[in-house]
């Protein structure tokens, strides 16, 4: 009973356009498989709700601004924790108000420099991401 | 003409128009695998966004060593699974097999003469199978992937994979000829 199914089985996957088997093919088995067969090709009846990709995009959009977000207020927190530790520093040592003392001469510069262009480069990201967003939702 | 290659690297470089191209590409894909596994609309429509998000982030990861479409449907088929395991509570076992008890116990023949339609009555047959019967099925048939594939997707041996549909089919075939013969006696 196995291999005769097995058969009919195998015939069908080769052949699923045919409305006809080989003689010994058509009987009742045959033609209750070559319903299952039909109806497993066809689509279920119920499907996706219009706009997944729209609802998709707009979730990377959300998430990728959060990441951005959460990556501003630690740059924020990171500046003002060392504003403090800088502020706690001049007022318990005045004498070391002068900055060239703490950080010598050849670092300053770069330093400053290097620092305000991290937060140029992330605001202009930031604000290329955003413009690149709108326009493509004006499409 | 839909270039897997090319989409990809596009979303690659941060193009948002060309992962709306993917997703609408794939979109049915992920809802036969995800609905078939669920058998809940609203779930469904969940768990192919939660789908889609983990495609977009992990896209970096894909190296082209399969098809596309059979790394999105292992990563639906995975999330659907994960899905079933929080939120439904359900054990190893319950995801697994079982048919003939689970056909005797619930398929009568007055439920079978209930239906109207062959391939409605097919369709809620297929709603009652375990989970990886429904799954192979739909892979095979729905979605057209190859036996290799269905492998890659699910993990399950070729050879796993092989016995679930003919066990299923005929399941289905038996189920199909009682309902015609009942069909024929009215």
């Amino acid at each position: 009973m196995n291999e005769k199914d097995k058969h009919t089985q195998e015939w069908l996957d080769q052949h699923p356009e045919s409305s006809q088997a080989n003689d010994d093919l058509i009987n009742q088995d045959f033609k209750a498989y070559q319903f299952v067969f039909g109806a497993l090709k066809r689509e279920p009846e119920e499907g996706l709700s219009y706009g997944l990709s729209y609802r998709v995009e707009r979730l990377i959009f959300k998430r990728k601004q959060e990441s951005r977000q959460k990556l501003l207020y630690a740059l924020l927190v990171f500046s003002v924790g060392l504003l403090i530790a800088g502020a706690v520093v001049i007022v318990r040592y005045p004498s070391l108000v002068n900055f060239e003392q703490i950080l010598p001469g050849i670092y300053f510069w770069p330093v400053c420099f290097g620092a305000a262009a991290i937060a140029f480069v992330q605001l202009l990201d930031y604000r290329s991401f955003q413009k690149k967003w709108m326009d493509y939702r004006r499409l | 003409m839909f270039d897997e290659r090319e989409v990809v690297l596009k979303i690659q470089r941060g193009d948002v128009r060309a992962f709306a191209l993917l997703v609408n590409q794939y979109e049915r894909l992920v809802f036969h695998v995800v609905h078939r596994l669920t058998l809940d609309q609203t779930d469904a429509e969940d768990i192919c966004q939660d789908v889609f998000l983990k495609v977009h982030s992990h896209l970096n990861t894909f190296a082209f060593q399969s098809k596309l479409s059979t790394w999105i449907a292992r990563i639906a088929y995975l999330t659907a699974i994960d899905y079933l395991r929080k939120y439904r509570k359900m054990k190893t076992s319950e995801l697994t097999d079982d048919l003939e008890h689970f056909y005797l116990t619930t398929v009568t023949p007055e439920k079978v003469l209930a239906e109207k339609d062959v391939a409605h009555h097919v369709h809620k047959l297929i709603a009652r199978l375990p989970l990886q019967y429904r799954t192979v099925l739909t892979l095979y048939h729905l979605d057209e992937f190859t036996y290799p594939e269905i492998e890659q997707i699910t993990g399950m041996p070729e050879g796993t994979v092989k016995n679930y549909l003919f066990r299923a089919r005929k399941l289905l075939k038996e189920s199909v000829e009682l309902y015609l013969k009942n069909d024929g006696n009215e």
